[in-house]
């Protein structure tokens, strides 16, 4: 071996910087979540909710926009639910004479995370129709999943419209017949589903349901 | 716990990464004759002897994140985590026992995994900044387009993955016997 004994000094000048930045790392990670914690953190994320009538038709499998020829269940009565928002305040979704568009949303689903900011955006433009109500479910809770907890998500993404916290078992979510996320059920103003989809769906899509649903409201 | 570990694995993926451009300047600056190429010279030649070092570190590092989530924050693994964990975890044990036994193929085989490991994490990746391209639905289970963890707003697990495979990737070629 006649390889020339080179300076160590540099090897353990890279050691140390090395070292320095792992261990400076952890302690400016350590440092910058020290308390802070946030108050939605302690929020239950799932609460009971009463529902009265029989369960819709399951949604056909595949995603898409059901019709009154595709849906079972359209024409049915949607059971009414009576819940709790994450302020523990009663949010209840009954046949009260307004059409509705019920969000089901599922914290870890990406797709729900792109469709929320979307309606929220539509609803700032102005296009949400006046005289129909839109309701979020927040259902199949799982804190082992991502985007945990709902109630920080849906704060983060200023949802303006009432909120009923599903069931540990998703009870509500299975009672309107489950549909990949995100689900949406549209209502006339007795209930009756007038069709329902799943999936994210293109803005002028979006718009384009909630007109229908509008023009369900036989008081205008 | 949780959250001090993901910024924590975060800025290790920001230190990995200026790491990884850092080596393959380096390299361009040596291949290219460039101005700054002794230096470049002198820092790969400090390095060499550390670089296994390095790289073991580097799969270690994200070998033990990824059984803290899962393990620890309960976080379940889909898919393409999983086929991650395939290339991540003997990539860790071979440099390691590469460093001990001081045996550098071993380390060629750890950067052979890495060289696979790397492309799944570029492809999870891409899912999770482009979810639509994996169909509109989520049906009631894990998808993989799914983000446990976004620090600062890009680093996901995946890229946590990904930094330690380039690490990888760019470290043990400069540890090569041959080179001295």
């Amino acid at each position: 071996m006649t390889q020339p004994k080179t300076d160590s000094s540099g090897k353990w000048f890279l050691l140390s910087v090395v070292a320095i930045f792992i261990l400076g790392a952890f302690g400016v990670a350590l440092a910058a979540s020290r308390g802070g914690g946030d108050d939605l953190d302690n929020v239950a994320a799932v609460a009971a909710v009463e529902i009265t009538g029989g369960e819709l038709a399951p949604m056909p499998p595949g995603g898409g926009i059901t019709s009154h020829n595709t849906d079972p269940a359209a024409g049915t009565k949607g059971p009414d639910l009576v819940g709790t928002d994450f302020q523990d305040q009663s949010v209840s979704i009954k046949a009260d004479g307004r059409p509705k568009v019920v969000y089901f949303l599922a914290h870890w689903c990406p797709h729900c995370q792109e469709e929320v900011p979307q309606i929220v955006n539509m609803t700032n433009q102005g296009l949400k129709p006046d005289n129909v109500d839109f309701y979020a479910v927040s259902t199949a809770v799982d804190p082992s999943t991502p985007n945990y907890p709902p109630a920080k998500w849906l704060k983060e993404e200023k949802w303006p419209f009432p909120i009923i916290r599903d069931t540990r078992d998703s009870e509500a979510f299975t009672a309107y017949g489950a549909g990949g996320f995100p689900y949406a059920v549209y209502l006339d103003g007795d209930n009756n589903v007038l069709f329902r989809s799943s999936g994210e769906l293109e803005p002028e899509v979006a718009a384009e349901l909630w007109a229908r649903t509008a023009a369900s409201d036989v008081s205008q | 716990m949780t959250e001090t570990l993901s910024l924590f694995f975060a800025l290790m993926a920001i230190g990995g990464t200026l790491g990884v451009l850092g080596i393959l300047l380096g390299t361009l600056i040596v291949a290219f004759d460039l101005p700054g190429s002794g230096l470049a010279r002198s820092i790969a030649a400090d390095l060499r002897p550390l670089a296994v070092v390095f790289a073991a570190v580097a799969a270690t590092t994200a070998m033990a994140g990824s059984l803290y989530y899962s393990e620890g924050a309960g976080f379940v693994p889909c898919t393409m985590c999983w086929f991650q964990r395939y290339f991540m975890y003997p990539s860790s044990v071979l440099l390691l026992v590469s460093l001990a036994t001081k045996k550098w193929v071993l380390a060629k085989i750890a950067w052979g995994l890495s060289a696979v490991g790397i492309w799944i994490s570029i492809y999870h990746r891409a899912e999770q900044a482009f979810p639509e391209a994996v169909g509109g639905v989520c049906e009631l289970n894990n998808p993989c387009s799914g983000r446990y963890v976004n620090e600062f707003g890009f680093i996901t697990i995946p890229t946590m993955a990904g930094v330690a495979f380039a690490l990888v990737l760019v470290l043990v070629p400069l540890a090569r016997p041959s080179n001295r």
